[in-house]
């Protein structure tokens, strides 16, 4: 399936959490692919109605080029952690008031399972440049 | 090949796995109840639930459901007797063309499920289904009615 090549190159990063196993993160692709990937894109680099989310975890809130954002976003000033995507994915109402997402992974495991794929993805900028030097 | 649990039947369609739900469940599994009002997420017509979960099935890819994953449509609601929103919506006369209703339906009877007591505030902030003929204060009625019934079981139904 078409998020293959950014899983084949999350194992060479360290997962985080002693917990965290290849399984989870396949079974947080699949929840992505249910839930989420409607709107975010982890793999070209464009943003649709939600922003592109490779590299989202260690990213300050509200500042992926081309997304658009609600002003509750733009101005919340955090940097994503995988603690604060499990907060906000709970309910990102109760979190961001005013935010634009609408999507809430209430079921914990099913949260967890995302949050690790997310964190498995490559950061964009970590990407070695297609221009011929 | 897609195989989903749907209203408690285990069923084999033979689709694509990026097939979205919604077309799975209208035209091949039979079932029209659910409707398809805007294709993108945006109006809740399509909404179904996985895992009591409401879910707008025209962006929901059937090759991201497990056949384990309990798939509940508007026919699948209320097993037996009407669901006590189903009960409401028909007591308050909550329908006007009824298009949208199917979707309100299974938004309405998640949401009870995982917030027996909503104040107005929480049934607006969640159900964000659009309707056009404007039954949004029979709808808010019409939940607030059935969390009254659901919260004090009688012999009624």
């Amino acid at each position: 399936m078409r998020l293959l090549p950014f899983m084949a190159s999350a194992f060479t990063l360290a997962l985080p959490s002693a917990a965290v196993t290849a399984q989870d993160v396949a079974n947080g692709a699949r929840i992505f692919d249910q839930r989420c990937a409607t709107c975010h894109e982890v793999e070209t680099g464009e943003s649709g109605p939600g922003p592109n989310l490779a590299g989202v975890v260690g990213r300050v809130a509200g500042t992926t080029d081309g997304a658009r954002y609600s002003r509750s976003m733009q101005e919340l000033g955090i940097t994503w952690d995988q603690d604060r995507l499990m907060e906000f994915l709970s309910n990102p109402r109760g979190m961001v008031r005013g935010t634009t997402m609408s999507v809430a992974l209430r079921d914990e495991t099913q949260r967890a399972d995302v949050v690790a794929f997310l964190a498995s993805l490559s950061d964009p900028a970590d990407q070695p440049s297609d221009a011929t030097n | 090949m897609a195989r989903l649990t749907i209203n408690g039947s285990l069923v084999d369609l033979d689709i694509e796995d990026d097939t979205p739900l919604l077309w799975a469940l209208r035209d091949h599994a039979g079932l029209t109840g659910t409707k398809y009002g805007c294709g993108v997420a945006q109006c809740g017509a399509c909404t179904v639930h996985v895992d009591g979960v409401a879910m707008r099935s025209c962006v929901v890819p059937v090759g991201s459901i497990e056949e384990t994953e309990e798939i509940v449509t508007i026919e699948g609601l209320g097993q037996g007797a009407p669901h006590p929103v189903q009960q409401a919506w028909a007591e308050l006369d909550v329908a006007q063309c009824g298009y949208c209703q199917a979707g309100m339906l299974m938004a309405a009877s998640a949401l009870l499920a995982q917030n027996p007591t909503p104040s107005d505030e929480d049934i607006r902030a969640e159900i964000t289904n659009i309707c056009r003929c404007g039954t949004y204060g029979r709808v808010l009625a019409g939940i607030k009615l059935a969390a009254e019934r659901m919260a004090t079981p009688s012999d009624q139904g």
